[in-house]
């Protein structure tokens, strides 16, 4: 049972008003720099010639094939990645749920993909996949398998990034759902014992609904992370071959170093956001993570 | 006196030797061009002021690092050199440029960039720095020793602004020891050095033929040598408009995605110069076919490489009907800061890391070689005693910068270069034909350029 | 009753394999690191890949040699150590705040710091340069410690509100009947509870700054870099010094698993929150 202090205590400003003024001051400015910019013919060689174009930049966005394209890649990537770290995390998670040796040896152990430096492990991920140099292919082909393009083939470089990120973030959800895990109160579960439950009722009746709070955040923000992904595509593939990997995070990117439109690449971060936001807020609703964590 | 005798011989036998001894080290350690004491400039000018310097990662520039403190000693200037990988480098350096308060002074200027960076006022013209009498001492300097086209990056509209540092110019690698074994001589044009690259394809042991295809590796510079050698141009020199869907850019795309595709090695889509080069040097590959002539240090060095001393140079063999222009031939230089308020000092800098002098130190340690008469210095000569051939390449190459050589120098160039380099990816999967690729191309190119 | 516990510690065994089986799996790519770390530059490319070679020092001594590397080390520590500090002064009463109170359009504002993670670093690289260049910061810890805080807050706070859902509010309740003020049963009886959550926190917070890169390369410079800036530096003009980047990661990384384990001793098991009623 979930109650809260209804009470107008000031103490609620004290509390959060350090947080809340952090973090006006460090995403305010980039989020309206953004919009300032996203409306204006902004190119970073000729600063002074910058002037007021209205929507142009978002028409031009939206009616782009390569806008397009990035959002299609950028949902692929995300979709198969989240749901596979989710049911990875799930499982793994509640797995560190039972008593064995070593337990707190192999959770670090586990966590160390993402411990990693991402420099070094892209590049080695790199390595890994090349067909000629790459260890994933040779052990393959030793053990009967077909060797694949990896991220040197047009329709397999996504998944073969999704399994880079996976391996990275997969830890993510482990940790959380596993400390969550261990955080649950025993008593649900002595009763469910005395009351001869299966393993699998006190998990589906127990175990799940009191983690679902923890679950939903690490999903939420594994989501958003997703979405976000830079480093992996970038060192693997830099968002080829061709645009096949160009998500639409890397497109920003291009748009903003490479052509330096920083009108352009300024519509395409507001065009980002609000797809953020929309696909959260929706996620949150359609999964009933809701009641768990925006009342 | 038998004992004067010998000791008035002993003596002269001393004093033979030691006068031996002081000759030959003169001669080996003295330098073959006179150092900055012999400028007739006060080097002391700007004592007490300091610098930053934001440079691409190169071995020339930890070599620089490394003797910067003789600059200091002889100036009494503060100099710190930060250096970055090339993708982090050229986004910190236009971060800082576009900034309008940008912390660096002097910085190595890219000879794709710097239409751009001129474009927003961002560089300091260099002539009047090298013609002041008190900042310069042209005749020890030796301007002219530049090779005529290594300059034509950095003059816009006539105005000079950089300095030349490194080249990376386009010179062909191949596996001397599997010619022979195989019977075969350096080809005489395009199509059987394709020819003698499906023949040495050897899967999965080796591919015939290794070069760059990865996006955002600077592809285009390797593709840009190919297409003209068969007499296309990315741009039009005149009139700056693109030509990317005539008849022989689109022959000499054609060979570059047709060695790979039918030589190269699995997964070639995503070779970058960093795939491409250790294969050759793991023996994985016969053929580089064009790629930066500094690679020889390290395939040259048992240490890193596995084919030290089977290699050989040339350059890229003309296109069948004998139109050969030359190789991509391209330079960093550096360029200055056109609001930095350190300009002499910063200039003092320049003129002495590419002095005569330093840059044949440099450029003995590190084979980044500007200057002609370093290519033909003796001292070049008896370091690299068994690569001549690679010399002589690259020396060739150096002259082959000069007026034939045609690179988009635009502000555009970012967005042209990604443009190719992902059509190139497109083509080479099959995604799109060459002919439709290089029209598409040609369509997005003329639309960066808001040209029709 | 004892077929019973037989089932469960088969179980238990079962789980203990599974996870051995996947860490194993997920190990390989560090193993191939810590491997590589040993390797002359010559071994480390070639392909069949040498099992046995002759190992070598000479990569760990080159990176323990170069100043850079160390003054890296040691302001990667101090920005992750710091930032880590701050976002927890901060985001903990935060999260209290936004669990345990109600007020107007507390839904908005939690919303709100959720949305402040969803920006993408390029878009936000630009601005956040020249915010720190008008105020002279780029190039010092201060602005690394700031953005990594503004990264990690919004984590933190919405996982420790999750964490602080679990606890029962009666607890604080009784508490309170018995005379403890609000900050007082945060102290005693929030915190200690949710001491899981804090090390989960602690732990991702630790790790996002310490790796960061993106930002660390654009707002660092020759005397704040950090760890990753340097070790990207492996990635050189000609060629992948594989040797000294595997060894730069692996050093990187002990830091990382000396917190990571030290600070997983405190987690605490299935608590009984019964027991804890005074």
């Amino acid at each position: 049972m979930i109650k809260k202090i209804s009470q107008r205590h000031k103490i609620v400003y004290y509390l959060l008003l350090p947080s809340i003024i952090t973090l006006i001051l460090f995403t305010l400015f980039p989020f309206f720099y953004n919009l300032w910019a996203s409306v204006q013919n902004y190119d970073l060689i000729y600063p002074n010639q910058k002037h007021f174009i209205g929507l142009s930049n978002f028409i031009k966005a939206l009616t782009n094939q390569e806008f397009w394209n990035s959002l299609k890649t950028t949902f692929y990537f995300s979709g198969l990645g989240i749901i596979l770290q989710l049911l990875i995390g799930l499982g793994v998670g509640l797995l560190f749920g039972r008593e064995f040796k070593g337990k707190n040896i192999l959770r670090t152990l586990l966590i160390l993909p993402m411990v990693a430096m991402p420099v070094a492990t892209a590049y080695i991920w790199r390595i890994m996949f090349s067909p000629s140099l790459g260890i994933i292919n040779y052990v393959f082909q030793k053990i009967g398998l077909q060797g694949s393009e990896w991220i040197a083939g047009y329709n397999s470089v996504i998944p073969s990034l999704v399994i880079v990120d996976t391996w990275q973030w997969s830890p993510f959800m482990i940790l959380i759902i596993s400390s969550g895990l261990m955080s649950l109160p025993k008593e649900p579960y002595e009763a469910a014992k005395i009351e001869g439950a299966t393993g699998f009722q006190t998990l589906k009746n127990i175990t799940l609904p009191l983690l679902k709070p923890i679950i939903s955040i690490a999903f939420v923000f594994r989501l958003i992370d997703s979405f976000r992904t830079f480093d992996i595509i970038y060192s693997l593939t830099g968002g080829g071959p061709g645009h096949a990997s160009e998500t639409l995070n890397i497109n920003i990117y291009l748009n903003a170093f490479r052509n330096l439109d920083i009108g352009y690449s300024g519509s395409l971060v507001i065009i980002f956001l609000f797809l953020i936001n929309i696909v959260t807020l929706f996620v949150i609703r359609r999964t009933g993570f809701e009641e768990s964590i925006l009342k | 006196m038998k004992g004067a005798e010998s000791m008035k011989k002993s003596f002269l036998t001393v004093i033979l030797s030691l006068s031996f001894v002081v000759f030959f080290s003169l001669s080996v350690f003295s330098a073959e061009f006179p150092g900055p004491d012999a400028a007739k400039i006060d080097w002391n000018q700007s004592n007490g002021q300091s610098i930053r310097v934001m440079a691409c990662s190169r071995d020339a520039i930890t070599y620089l690092k490394n003797i910067v403190p003789e600059f200091e000693k002889l100036t009494g200037i503060k100099v710190a050199i930060d250096d970055y990988p090339e993708a982090e480098f050229f986004r910190k350096i236009i971060i800082d440029l576009s900034s309008g308060n940008p912390v660096s002074d002097v910085f190595m200027l890219s000879h794709a960039y710097s239409t751009m960076y001129e474009a927003g006022g961002w560089l300091e013209p260099l002539e009047p720095y090298l013609e002041n009498s008190s900042l310069t001492d042209k005749a020890w300097y030796d301007f002219e020793d530049y090779p005529a086209g290594s300059l034509s990056a950095v003059v816009i509209n006539g105005k000079l602004y950089g300095i030349p540092i490194a080249p990376d110019n386009q010179i062909v690698f191949y596996r001397k020891d599997l010619f022979e074994e195989a019977g075969l001589l350096y080809p005489n044009n395009m199509d059987e050095l394709y020819d003698d690259a499906v023949k040495l394809n050897n899967p999965p042991n080796h591919a015939g033929v290794v070069l760059r295809l990865a996006r955002g590796a600077g592809t285009h510079w390797p593709w840009n040598g190919y297409i003209q050698n068969y007499g296309g141009s990315w741009l039009n020199t005149e009139t700056k408009r693109p030509e990317l869907d005539s008849p022989q850019v689109i022959a000499g795309t054609e060979m570059y995605l047709k060695l790979l595709k039918d030589a190269g090695p699995a997964g070639a889509v995503n070779y970058s110069w960093y795939e491409a080069s250790s294969d050759f040097a793991q023996g994985k590959a016969a053929i580089f076919a064009g790629d930066a002539n500094i690679f020889m240090s390290s395939f040259e060095d048992p240490s890193r490489s596995q084919v030290a001393g089977k290699v050989a140079y040339a350059l890229l063999p003309p296109a069948p009907d004998g139109n050969n222009a030359p190789a991509a031939g391209t330079a960093w230089h550096w360029g200055m800061s056109s609001v930095s308020k350190s300009k002499e000092a910063g200039w003092l800098f320049i003129q002495w890391a590419t002095s005569k002098d330093i840059a044949l130190r440099l450029g003995i340690d590190t084979t980044e070689i500007m200057r002609n008469s370093i290519w033909q210095s003796e001292t070049l000569k008896n370091k690299y005693p068994t690569v001549p051939d690679w010399i002589e390449a690259s020396s060739a190459t150096m002259n082959q910068f000069s007026g034939l050589y045609r690179f988009p120098r635009v502000k555009e160039f970012g967005p042209l270069a990604d443009i190719v380099e992902a059509l190139l990816q497109e083509m080479f999967l099959g995604q799109i034909s060459v002919a439709d690729g290089m029209a598409k191309a040609q369509a997005q190119t003329l639309e960066v350029m808001k040209m029709e | 009753m004892r077929s019973w516990k037989g089932i469960e510690i088969l179980k238990n065994r079962i789980a203990f394999i599974i996870v051995l089986g996947i860490v194993i799996i997920m190990l390989f790519p560090i193993i191939w690191m810590v491997t590589t770390s040993f390797k002359n530059s010559v071994d480390s490319m070639s392909i069949p890949p040498k099992w046995f070679f002759q190992p070598t020092a000479e990569n760990y001594e080159s990176i323990l040699k170069n100043q850079d590397f160390i003054n890296a080390f040691k302001n990667s520590l101090l920005v992750a150590g710091i930032s880590l500090a701050i976002v927890l002064i901060i985001g903990l009463p935060g999260a209290y705040a936004l669990e345990r109170f109600n007020f107007k359009r507390k839904k908005d504002l939690a919303f709100w710091i959720l949305s402040t993670r969803m920006a993408p670093p390029i878009g936000v690289l630009l601005p956040f340069y020249l915010m720190f260049r008008r105020f002279n910061l780029t190039d010092t810890r201060i602005s690394l410690i700031l953005m990594h805080i503004t990264i990690n807050l919004a984590l933190t706070i919405w996982v420790m509100r999750g964490f602080f859902r679990e606890i029962p509010y009666e607890l604080e309740e009784s508490a309170q009947i018995d005379g403890c003020s609000t900050l007082g049963s945060f102290f005693k009886i929030i915190l200690p509870l949710s001491i899981n959550g804090i090390i989960s926190t602690a732990i991702l917070g630790f790790i996002f700054s310490w790796n960061d890169f993106i930002f660390a390369s654009v707002l660092a410079g020759g005397n704040s870099r950090t760890l990753p800036v340097v070790v990207a530096r492996f990635i050189g003009y000609y060629e992948i010094k594989w040797g000294e980047l595997s060894a730069g990661g692996v050093v990187a990384i002990i830091p990382a698993i000396i917190f990571i384990g030290f600070v997983q001793k405190y987690l605490v098991r299935g608590l009984t929150f019964g027991a804890l009623k005074e």
